[in-house]
């Protein structure tokens, strides 16, 4: 197997993965809602309801489709693939698991192995905001276009805050190759190569932008219910609304992954450095490749493990807090985040300097 | 010819297509009677534009294309005008002999770039097909605090001149009798 074959095998498996990862956040999400309330949740499609995101996905295939008559006609179709698009394509920057290795010749599990994977992840997800403002605008509706301004001047500002973060991050791994970066906070099997560790500043700070650019509660001021209806996607019905359903959680997932790879060490196990995983599987009896398929395995359900505890944190956020007002909303991304992310990001600048010398 | 200039390079069929594409976008950005659809049509032109710069191997220039340029300053021109919420009739438009100047000043500029690179040796180590391909973002942003850091800095500068600028036209715009009859 060449390695283009391997990574054009990825493409598929990364996206039926994302995609099957929606509703089981999904459901994860409708029950986990009503945990926290005290309420019982679906459980009436299939066993404990678990057929329930099934359900929702046939009635939004099948649902009436409505389109408002002085709609721009090519822009509203358009909107609800573009929410999908960026989202799913971002993953392949992804590293998702350890390279595992057939006859001796290395495989990465990463569909694009790029230099610049962490900037092509942020020229990807930049135009994620499109949709929003393009969905807002073609519905020919006041209360989609208020949502989807709101939806764009929050993104950006957020996206600021975000951007600078990425820059400690990058000037503090000295590195914009997201593998590299996973492969740094691997090394020697000590926690104190995470980016958790390293830049925890940048950690709180982001872990707030993201919740933001993602459009979640306490920021949901986008589609918030009592004032504007549903927001950019008051129009939308079955299965183009259904994109933009998809196209919301992709991004919450992206985002995780992102935080995962950059911040929990990416595919690594806590206390184990990659190399010390593959001797621990060949101590089970295995050898040579097999020995690092099980490891890429391990690594992977590491990896899958720390994103979905951000997806667990993104759901146990949005039914704990209330909304925020939307002043609250900006002042707190420009006045708090921005200044914060701008002194950490000298303060990087200074310490690497010091450690490292000038380039 | 010059075998240096980005523009006149080995071409293929990849190219040709986004290229076509970038142009009928720009095409769009002028010949749109709503102020959104042009603003679209150049966040899609700036966007394939990186696709060329990608096909040429300039993947850090691409990137930055289409985070800088596509991502963000094209969202704040859509965002604007949806903002703004222009119509049609309120968009001044250069009368006929206005548009005919216009073009002929763009195309003539447009004639004087490309005469210009197409001179040898003039823009030897900025634009060679060569060195845009082979540096990494590592060289480029050490360049930038070496060798071009006059230019670097003077560019921010130029920029910052030009935000001043552009607070003091828009607060010219507002009179303070046209303040006080806002919203209800």
């Amino acid at each position: 197997m060449t390695p283009l074959l391997w990574s054009l095998f990825l493409v598929p498996l990364v996206g039926v993965a994302v995609l099957t990862g929606v509703p089981v956040i999904l459901m994860v999400e409708r029950r986990g809602s009503a945990w926290l309330q005290r309420r019982t949740g679906p459980n009436r499609v299939g066993p404990f309801g678990l057929l329930q995101p099934m359900a929702d996905a046939i009635k939004m295939v099948f649902k009436e489709e409505n389109q408002p008559a002085r709609a721009s006609k090519f822009l509203f179709i358009f909107a609800p693939v573009l929410a999908i698009l960026p989202p799913i394509v971002g993953f392949s920057m992804i590293p998702i698991a350890q390279p595992f290795t057939i006859n001796g010749e290395s495989f990465a599990v990463q569909i694009v192995k790029s230099d610049l994977s962490f900037l092509f992840l942020l020229a990807i997800t930049s135009l994620h905001v499109f949709a929003v403002l393009i969905a807002g605008w073609a519905s020919n509706n006041k209360f989609s276009l208020m949502g989807a301004l709101r939806a764009g001047s929050q993104m950006i500002s957020y996206e600021v805050a975000i951007g600078l973060c990425l820059v400690s991050l990058v000037v503090s791994y000295g590195t914009l190759n997201l593998s590299e970066i996973v492969t740094l906070q691997g090394a020697g099997s000590r926690l104190a190569f995470w980016g958790f560790f390293m830049q925890p500043l940048v950690f709180l700070i982001m872990w707030v932008s993201v919740f933001a650019e993602c459009n979640r509660l306490p920021f949901d001021l986008p589609e918030g219910e009592t004032e504007l209806v549903a927001g950019y996607h008051t129009e939308y019905s079955g299965l183009k609304f259904g994109l933009f359903f998809l196209g919301e959680y992709a991004a919450m997932y992206l985002a995780s992954a992102l935080m995962a790879t950059v911040f929990l060490g990416g595919y690594n196990i806590p206390f184990v450095s990659p190399d010390q995983l593959v001797s621990f599987v060949e101590g089970l009896g295995l050898y040579g490749d097999q020995a690092t398929w099980v490891a890429s395995a391990l690594s992977a359900v590491s990896f899958a493990a720390k994103v979905f505890f951000f997806m667990f944190v993104f759901v146990w956020v949005r039914w704990t807090l209330p909304r925020f007002r939307y002043d609250q909303l900006v002042g707190l991304g420009w006045k708090v985040l921005l200044p914060l992310a701008t002194i950490n990001l000298i303060g990087t600048m200074i310490f690497s300097f010091l450690q490292k010398g000038a380039y | 010819m010059s075998e240096g200039i980005v523009v006149m390079g080995q071409v293929n069929l990849f190219q040709v297509v986004v290229g076509i594409l970038a142009l009928a976008a720009a095409i769009g950005v002028v010949h749109s009677k709503s102020a959104v659809s042009s603003a679209l049509s150049l966040m899609a032109t700036l966007f394939l534009t990186a696709f060329l710069y990608f096909a040429k191997g300039a993947y850090f220039a691409g990137v930055v294309q289409v985070l800088i340029y596509a991502g963000a300053i094209a969202v704040l021109f859509v965002f604007i005008v949806m903002l703004l919420d222009l119509k049609p009739s309120r968009v001044a438009i250069p009368g006929q002999k206005g548009v005919a100047l216009l073009a002929f000043a763009a195309t003539a500029m447009f004639v004087v770039v490309v005469a210009l690179l197409a001179v040898p040796g003039l823009f030897e180590p900025g634009l060679q097909e060569s060195n845009l391909t082979a540096l990494s973002a590592k060289a480029i942003s050490y360049n930038f605090v070496s060798t071009y850091m006059l230019p670097f800095q003077a560019t921010g500068f130029l920029i910052l001149a030009a935000i001043v600028g552009v607070i003091m036209l828009a607060k010219s715009v507002r009179s303070p009798s046209n303040e006080s009859r806002g919203e209800p």
